[in-house]
This record gives C-alpha cells, sequence and structure tokens, in this order.
C-alpha cells in the first residue's frame, strides 16, 4: 500500500497510484486536523495532487524526490512541524498567488 | 517490476515486444487475442499497462480497450494501442474508447520504451 | 543514463539499433541536403532533412553522448529556421552542415567500437554549433531589425506570471507557452496529466490551477480531473508538441520571443543576487539539468574518482550562474559535493541570472526520457529490423541443411544395399523429396531476405560527385536511374568499391572542365549517368558520362610503355581492342593517377573484383561523345554446385559446371614436352597443370593420378589433384576483410561438419 495511515498521518511512500484517490479523500475528509507524509513519494498521481490542492492538509513533509520536490513542493503549503498551528488552516484553499508568494 | 499485457494476434510482434520490454526489466504477459486478454483480465491479472493492437481477428484493439475501462479494477489502466499510420482516423476513436496513447508500428525498441515510460509511472 | 537501461543486454542492442539507425537518416539527410542544395525551395527535402536530424539527436538522447547531441541540436536549430522560411540553404551551409554531419558518422563509428566518444570531440562539437549559431544569430538580427518577429503574443493566462516566466527561464531568448486542460473523465483513459507535465521537455517554469472553482470539499469528486497546466518550456515547439501528442485537443501552444537583458547589465544584476532579489529566482532550467547530471554521474558506482571533476564542474556551473562556490577550493570529498549540489537544487536556492556566453556553451542537453518519445516513424509496411548477422546465420544454417539433405540418398542406398531394407529406402527417398522441397523454399526466402535495392548503395554517389566535381571545378549533374534494383546484399556491398573507382574515373578523367566544354559546343555541366537494371539472373549497372571519351592512341602508347605488349601488336588492334587496355594489370599507375582518382587501383582492380563475384565488366567509348562502363553481376549469391577435392589432405572446391569428366591415368600415360605436360584421351591430346604446383606445394607424385578434365573458356584443361571427394551444394562467401585480394579463390564455404571449403576460382589460376 503506498499510503499508510496513522491516526494523524497519511504517509505516502513510493509509487501513489489513483488507486489511493478514493480512499484519501475520505480520509482527509473525516478529520480536518489530519495531514499527509510526502518525503518519501516517489510519483505522485494527479488524482492524489487534487485532494492536497482542494482540502489542503498540513504537509509534515514535501517530496524528496527531484521533480516532485522542483516542481509540485512550491504549489504546496510549507510544511509545519507542529500540530498546534493546523486548526486555523483548516479547509482554506491558499490561492495560486499565495502559495507563490 | 512493472507488469505489462501485450494483446497481438502476430506471434512476431508478441515475441519482438516481449523481448525489448523484459529485457528492460518489465514483467511480460502475451495474449494472442482480444478474447484471451479479456478473459485474462477478468480473472485476476493485473497489468500496470496494457498494449494492444489495433486490428485483430476477432475481437480488435477498441473493444479490448472498451472491455478495460468497463472493468473497475482496470478503469484506471493506461492502454497503448498500436497503430499503422494509415489507421489515423482510428487514433482519435481509439482516444474516445480510452486509449492513453498510440504506437506505430513497426515499433521501434526506442520508441516502444521510451512511450511505455511515458504513461507509466514509476516505469 | 544507467538508471534507466541497467541491463547491458538491451543497452547494447539499443547502441547496436541506434547506430543502424542513425547510419540511415545520416545517409538520409546528405541525400536531402544535396538536394537542397539544388533547389533551396524544396520544401519536402528541408522537412526530410529537419525530421533526420531531429530523430538522431531524440535516438542519441538515450546515450552518453553530449558531443553528438550538442552539435545534432544546433544543426537542428539552425534547420528549424530554414524549414520555417527564415534562412536559405547555400553552398557554404550545405558544406558546414555536410562537414558537421560527416562529424556525427565519425563520432557513431568511435561510439560502436569504443562505446564512447573520444575527449576531443566536444571541442569540435562547439565548433560546429558556434558556426550554425551564427548563421541563426544573422537571422535573428535581420528579423529583429527589420521588426519582423516570427514569434506569438503572450497569452491572457501567461500575463499575470510574466516576471516569473521570464525569470525562471534567463538565458533563452525563446518559450514555448503551454497551457494544458486535462478532460475531466481523463483518468479513464489512463492519464496521469501530472505524470504526464513534470516530464515536460525542458519545462522552465509550472503552475496549476483548479480549472472549475473547486466545489464544496464534501462534493469533491477525486476521479474528476479538474486542474489546468500552465507550463513554460525551452524546448522547441515540435519537442512540446510531440510530448502532447496523445492529448491535441487539450493544449493550447504558443511560442514567445523573451526580451534578452542587455548584456552589460548583466553584472550587477549578478552582483545584486541573492536571497534579497526581488523575485524568487530559480537555477535555470539548463543548469538544474547539469547538476542533476553530476548528482547522477556521482552517485554511480565507479565514479568516485571523478570526483574532482565533478567539483570543478559545480565550480563552473556556480561562476557561469553567479553564485559564489559552496565549495571549498581543494579537496572537496563526494559527501561536500553531493551536499553541494543537494543545496543548490533545493527549490528555494538563491539564483542570479546566468551569464549568456557560459549559456550558449553549454546548449541545452535534453533529457533521454523526453526524448526517447519523440520518434514514430510512420510507416504502412509490417517490417522488422533485423541485423545482418542474423540473416546470415540464416543463410549458413540453410547451407548447411542443404548439404547435409545430401546424406539422404546415401542413405537410402546404404539401407537398400547394405541392410536390405527396400521399403525403408522407399521411406527414405520420400522424405528426402519433401526435405528438398522445402529446404529449396527456405533457400528461396533467405536469398530474398538478402535482397536489397541498389539505392542503399547508390545514396552514398551524389555527396562524391558533388565533393569531387566541386574540387575539380568541373560542373557535374549526376542521373541516377532504377534505384529500386534490387540484388543480393553482398553483390550490392561487392560493388560499392568498383562502382566508386568507375566514378571518379569518369570525374576525372572523362569530364571536361566548364570551359572546355563550352569550346567544344558541349552543355558546361556534364551529366554523369547510373543506371541499374535487371536482366535476366543479372543486375546490370552501367555508368556513362558524355565526357570526352578515351584516346585509344594514348592507351596504346601507354601499354607499350609499360611493357604489357609490344608495338606492333598494340598497332594491330582496333580502337575498340585498345580502349580494352586499360583492364590490364599495371595500366594504371600512381602517376596516371591523380589524388582523387584513387589509391592506385586501375579497372584491373574493378574487373577482378566483378568477376569473383561471377559477373563481368564492358567499356565502351567514343572519342570527344564520353565513356560508358556497364558491370553486371549474377542477381544473388545462388547455391553453387562443386566438386570437393582433395590437395595435400586440405579440402577444394571447384565449380561443377567447368568439370567435364574425371579420370585416373597411370602416371606414365602423361606425355612431357620440356616443361609442358599433357594426356591423350580419346584421341584428343588435352594439356596438364598440377594444382599442387600452381599453388607452390611441394610436388606429390603418384603412380595413378586424378585429373579433372575442365572447360575454361574455349579450352580443354586437365588438373592433376590428389583426389575426387563428391559433387556438393554449397553457398559461397566472398572473402571479406584481409582476404578479399586474395587471387585465385572465389570464396568459402562452411560445410556441415564445421570445416571451411576453399573454392577455386579456376578461370584466375589457369
Amino acid at each position: 500500500m503506498p499510503i499508510s495511515y496513522s491516526t494523524t498521518t497519511a504517509k505516502f511512500v513510493g509509487e501513489c497510484s489513483i488507486e489511493d484517490a478514493s480512499e484519501l479523500t475520505e480520509w482527509l475528509l473525516a478529520k480536518p486536523a489530519r495531514k499527509v507524509d510526502l518525503a518519501q513519494c516517489r510519483n505522485l498521481h494527479t488524482a492524489l495532487l487534487q485532494p492536497l490542492l482542494v482540502l489542503a492538509p498540513a504537509i509534515k513533509a514535501l517530496p524528496k524526490e527531484e521533480r516532485l520536490a522542483r516542481w509540485i513542493s512550491p504549489l504546496l503549503p510549507a510544511p509545519v512541524a507542529s500540530a498546534t498551528r493546523i486548526a486555523s488552516r483548516k479547509r482554506t484553499k491558499p490561492s495560486i498567488e499565495q502559495v507563490l508568494a | 517490476m512493472k507488469h505489462i499485457l501485450i494483446v497481438d494476434d502476430s506471434p512476431t510482434i508478441l515475441m519482438s515486444m516481449e523481448g525489448v520490454l523484459s529485457r528492460a526489466g518489465f514483467q511480460v504477459s502475451k495474449a494472442p487475442s482480444g478474447e484471451d486478454a479479456v478473459r485474462a483480465l477478468q480473472n485476476g491479472v493485473r497489468p500496470n499497462l496494457v498494449i494492444t493492437d489495433l486490428n485483430m481477428r476477432g475481437m480488435n484493439g477498441i473493444d479490448v480497450i472498451k472491455a478495460i475501462r468497463a472493468n473497475s479494477a482496470t478503469r484506471f489502466t493506461p492502454v497503448l494501442m498500436l497503430t499503422t499510420e494509415s489507421a489515423q482516423d482510428k487514433r482519435q476513436e481509439a482516444r474516445s474508447a480510452g486509449a492513453t496513447g498510440w504506437l506505430v508500428k513497426p515499433v521501434q525498441p526506442n520508441d516502444l520504451l521510451g512511450v511505455v515510460r511515458q504513461v507509466m509511472p514509476g516505469a | 543514463m544507467s538508471d534507466q537501461m541497467d541491463n547491458k543486454a538491451e543497452n547494447a542492442e539499443l547502441a547496436a539499433s541506434f547506430v543502424a539507425e542513425t547510419r540511415e537518416l545520416l545517409d538520409e539527410a546528405n541525400s536531402a541536403l544535396l538536394a537542397l542544395e539544388r533547389k533551396p525551395e524544396d520544401q519536402e527535402a528541408i522537412n526530410n532533412l529537419f525530421r533526420c536530424v531531429h530523430s538522431i539527436k531524440g535516438a542519441a538522447g538515450l546515450f552518453d553522448l553530449p558531443a553528438l547531441i550538442h552539435l545534432v541540436h544546433a544543426g537542428e536549430d539552425l534547420l528549424g529556421a530554414m524549414r520555417d522560411g527564415k534562412l536559405r540553404m547555400d553552398g557554404a551551409a550545405t558544406d558546414e552542415l555536410l562537414a558537421g554531419l560527416d562529424h556525427v558518422n565519425g563520432w557513431l563509428d568511435q561510439f560502436h567500437r569504443d562505446g564512447k566518444l573520444a575527449p576531443d570531440t566536444m571541442g569540435i562539437a562547439r565548433q560546429f554549433a558556434a558556426l550554425y549559431r551564427a548563421r541563426l544569430g544573422g537571422e535573428r538580427a535581420a528579423a529583429q531589425a527589420s521588426g519582423d518577429i516570427a514569434y506569438d503574443a503572450w497569452p491572457a493566462w501567461a500575463e499575470p506570471a510574466r516576471e516569473a516566466i521570464t525569470a525562471a527561464a534567463m538565458g533563452v531568448d525563446a518559450l514555448v507557452l503551454l497551457r494544458y486542460t486535462p478532460e475531466e473523465g481523463c483518468f479513464f483513459s489512463g492519464d496521469d496529466p501530472l505524470f504526464t507535465v513534470l516530464q515536460t521537455p525542458q519545462m522552465a517554469w509550472l503552475d496549476i490551477q483548479p480549472r472549475e472553482p473547486w466545489p464544496d470539499p464534501s462534493r469533491f469528486d477525486p476521479y474528476a480531473c479538474n486542474l489546468m497546466f500552465l507550463i513554460a518550456s525551452a524546448a522547441t515547439r515540435a519537442e512540446v508538441e510531440m510530448h502532447y501528442r496523445y492529448v491535441p485537443d487539450c493544449i493550447e501552444l504558443v511560442e514567445v520571443a523573451l526580451q534578452t537583458l542587455p548584456r552589460d547589465t548583466v553584472p550587477e544584476q549578478a552582483s545584486a543576487s541573492g536571497p534579497s532579489a526581488p523575485t524568487k529566482r530559480k537555477l535555470t532550467a539548463l543548469a538544474v539539468e547539469l547538476l542533476e547530471a553530476q548528482r547522477r554521474a556521482l552517485s554511480m558506482p565507479g565514479r568516485h574518482g571523478q570526483v574532482d571533476d565533478i567539483a570543478v564542474t559545480l565550480r563552473n556551473l556556480c561562476s557561469s550562474q553567479g553564485l559564489p562556490s559552496p565549495l571549498v577550493d581543494q579537496g572537496a570529498t563526494s559527501q561536500d559535493v553531493a551536499q553541494a549540489i543537494d543545496a543548490l537544487l533545493k527549490p528555494d536556492a538563491p539564483a542570479g541570472p546566468p551569464d549568456e556566453d557560459s549559456a550558449a556553451q553549454f546548449a541545452p542537453v535534453p533529457r533521454a526520457a523526453d526524448l526517447a518519445v519523440e520518434r514514430v516513424e510512420p510507416s504502412t509496411d509490417k517490417t522488422l529490423r533485423v541485423e545482418q548477422v542474423k540473416v546470415d546465420t540464416l543463410m549458413n544454417l540453410v547451407g548447411e541443411l542443404v548439404v547435409a539433405k545430401n546424406a539422404l540418398p546415401f542413405l537410402a542406398r546404404d539401407a537398400e544395399m547394405k541392410f536390405g531394407c527396400r521399403e525403408l529406402a522407399r521411406e527414405i527417398k520420400d522424405k528426402y523429396a519433401v526435405i528438398d522441397r522445402i529446404a529449396r523454399q527456405m533457400q528461396n526466402s533467405v536469398m530474398d531476405i538478402r535482397m536489397m535495392p541498389v539505392s542503399d548503395l547508390f545514396r552514398r554517389f551524389p555527396r562524391l560527385v558533388r565533393d569531387v566535381a566541386r574540387k575539380l571545378d568541373k560542373k557535374v549533374q549526376l542521373v541516377i536511374e532504377g534505384e529500386a534494383t534490387e540484388a543480393d546484399k553482398n553483390i550490392i556491398e561487392a560493388l560499392a568499391e568498383p562502382l566508386t573507382h568507375v566514378l571518379r574515373n569518369s570525374l576525372d578523367h572523362g569530364i571536361e572542365l566548364p570551359a572546355e566544354r563550352a569550346r567544344l559546343g558541349k552543355d558546361e555541366t556534364a551529366t554523369l549517368r547510373l543506371r541499374a537494371f535487371q536482366e535476366g539472373d543479372s543486375v546490370v549497372i552501367e555508368v556513362s558520362d558524355d565526357g570526352r571519351g578515351i584516346d585509344a592512341g594514348r592507351v596504346r602508347a601507354k601499354a607499350v610503355e609499360r611493357g604489357l605488349l609490344d608495338a606492333e601488336r598494340a598497332g594491330g588492334l582496333t580502337d575498340d581492342q585498345a580502349v580494352q587496355l586499360v583492364f590490364l594489370p599495371g595500366f594504371s599507375t600512381a602517376e596516371q593517377v591523380s589524388d582523387l582518382s584513387g589509391r592506385g587501383v586501375g579497372m584491373d582492380a574493378v574487373r577482378t573484383v566483378v568477376e569473383r563475384h561471377g559477373g563481368n565488366v564492358l567499356l565502351s567509348s567514343y572519342a570527344g561523345e564520353g565513356t560508358k562502363v556497364v558491370l553486371k553481376l549474377p542477381l544473388s549469391m545462388a547455391i553453387t554446385r562443386v566438386l570437393t577435392i582433395e590437395l595435400a589432405g586440405q579440402l577444394y572446391g571447384v565449380p561443377m559446371d567447368l568439370v567435364v569428366e574425371t579420370v585416373r591415368i597411370g602416371s606414365h600415360s602423361i606425355r612431357r614436352m620440356k616443361e609442358a605436360e599433357a594426356v591423350v584421351l580419346r584421341d584428343t591430346v588435352i594439356p596438364i597443370v598440377r594444382l599442387r604446383k600452381i599453388l607452390g606445394m611441394d610436388p606429390g607424385d603418384k603412380a595413378l593420378e586424378s585429373i579433372l578434365i575442365l572447360k575454361i573458356g574455349n579450352s580443354t584443361v586437365g588438373l592433376i589433384i590428389d583426389d575426387f571427394g563428391t559433387g556438393m551444394d554449397i553457398i559461397l562467401k566472398p572473402f571479406a576483410g584481409i582476404l578479399m585480394h586474395m587471387g585465385g579463390f572465389a570464396g568459402t564455404a562452411v560445410l556441415g561438419d564445421g570445416r571451411v571449403l576453399l573454392v577455386l576460382n579456376l578461370k584466375e589460376l589457369l
């Protein structure tokens, strides 16, 4: 299973395909404070990027993979270390301009 | 290891593509007809990519693609269609039927591997 | 690209395929170039040329061939401008491009031989790239001066990000801007748009936006694609279109020019760079490519010895990007280097604008993954590309089968005579008939595979003729006819050298200078005609020119001077006969042969090669009107029936069609007259020769001599050998390599048991 879920974090490992999109979406919708760890994600399917952009979960770690790091990380919220800030961020969709700024 | 299902009624094409793909590190299954391919998928074969010929005796490539899309386990699987240059109008049909891309015969090893890597993440 | 192709065999196969393919493309590019030089407006030729060069670049991207790619890439840019009508082909540009392609051809040989390129190649590549780019520069300057810029306007969607895009693409003067809006249901076509986007060739900038405003999270459908990708790429429009060829309806694409910063402002910008730079700057796409390449190099096993090289590259790269070097001056460990690369590649790493000069020096080297998909050669036929050696193996096997099946009749005879099984004998004969039929069909099929059109051979001649004519200041039009004529691969290959020589002879000696032709009332441009056609079982190749013809008087004089015949005999020859003297060995000499006409190879060599392949050469010449050389060869290397003979324990073959009969005669019946020997057979005196003597072996007199009675031309001759063998069908292979010019032998054949049979060329020996 490329995405493994703990109580608070979805951990993306290796190649994450569309097969996980439905489960991820439901899991993120269930509790807004949940976050994702992309550090070990090697490939991110479009259908998995969408929930990250729409539901804007907090990012625990950005992907290390070269292409993702270079092109996708700038479009995601900066990783947060503590859980305290997460509540205030819930479901606010950052515009692309905000992300780029 | 990534798994590729090749569907073609020409044993030569099957063999040559299997050679190129398996040497490039893919696990390859071969189906000598559209019917065989669909049966294999119904029986739980789960390739990461399907490459199917367009013109085959019996079930043709378009029908194979429709069957793949109708199966909930394979609806997102990338499918490449093998066509000839003369079948240009078929490409749109293939695309509408759910093909991810196509390859023009005769397929050069470099092209085959290139396109496979383009449509199959993690290859 | 070791990570992509970890399998050695696959790699070798790809490399072999690449070499073969690129050779073909180079040939094609050469002919297109020559066509274009004659007719610069020939759109088809420029399209072909562009496609060839583009394809070469595409395939080369799979291998570690930076110099080759660098040169070809610059050539492609130049040809692209020509294709779009911004530049015109001329003689000088043709020369430059031909010379460049020649280098590529040479590098291909190196790559084929050594698996890599010599270190000096990059320097050559840069020179040529600079030549090509200089032409392009002129074009750009001219276009800009006249205000005639062929680029599109910035699309509205890219306007808000114009500054960011320009900053990201620093160092490039044109960009492809692309908006990719996948269909909502694209996941159900197996698409992964993000994956496609991330592989965009030379992507310089990316933004992702929702196509429609996102719905309320509770109604969000993960399987509906609602994204829009905004992309800027430094690749060519064609490359980007190729990458997105499966989704042509979902992309909007424009090509825009970038405002290049005035040169003198660059250093100031560089000094002002750093975290405080107003826009978030990234390294140029090129720099990132290079850094990634360095990282890959560093991670390859066995590359640790090259850490210093990589460190040097890294320092140069940083200085070109206006960044402080992240490394200490000396003794950086591979870990230091790796960390430095990682630091530079971090998305928010500070980066200054690049120095334009160094950006031009490192042409963008496209990545294999981007390029591998760009080549889909259209073809309506189902064809299979097979290495020659495989067909040769098949042919050898068929040959062995043909030989092996010949044992069956003997087996049938033994079954009947020795074991008294008549039933079995008949059974074996029946089976033999079946196998014989199949073997013949197989033989024909293999022969058919080996047939190739003479165009493969003729392709090289337009270039040869052009180059030689230019060098000699002659005007020549080469007319080629019958290119589709087919013949066996060996025949075609064997023809290459003689044909080259005949053409050079025409150019060098036959065709007059334009002034002389004008004086003679001829068209200043000479016509050199190369024609191929089939005639019965032969392929005929004619080379004719409308030059001055061969001067029979001069040929006579030269032949006498060379001591090839005496003056009296020479005087007795008709002009037509005299002209044939050029075929005599020793007629052609270094003195007569110019540096162009070859390497001391005369017409006698032409004749030897052609005859060795069972053909003949005819020459006719009319003073003042021209010369015609006709080479006639068998269509295919069909199976030859030979009689095997034994000599000093070694097996030789004699073509069966020469053998009249075999006799054994007591040595006392051989009559000796001085050196000559003869036998009387049915009241006819037949001169005999001893093969041992001809081949320089010890004489091996025996009481009972075995004599082959041969019919050679119009004369009958007896050949004394050690012993007769049997008749057998073989596939004759001419000598190759260093043995090629060995006289006296027609070639070799491999026998069923693996022994090699040398087949004698008795016409030459006797």
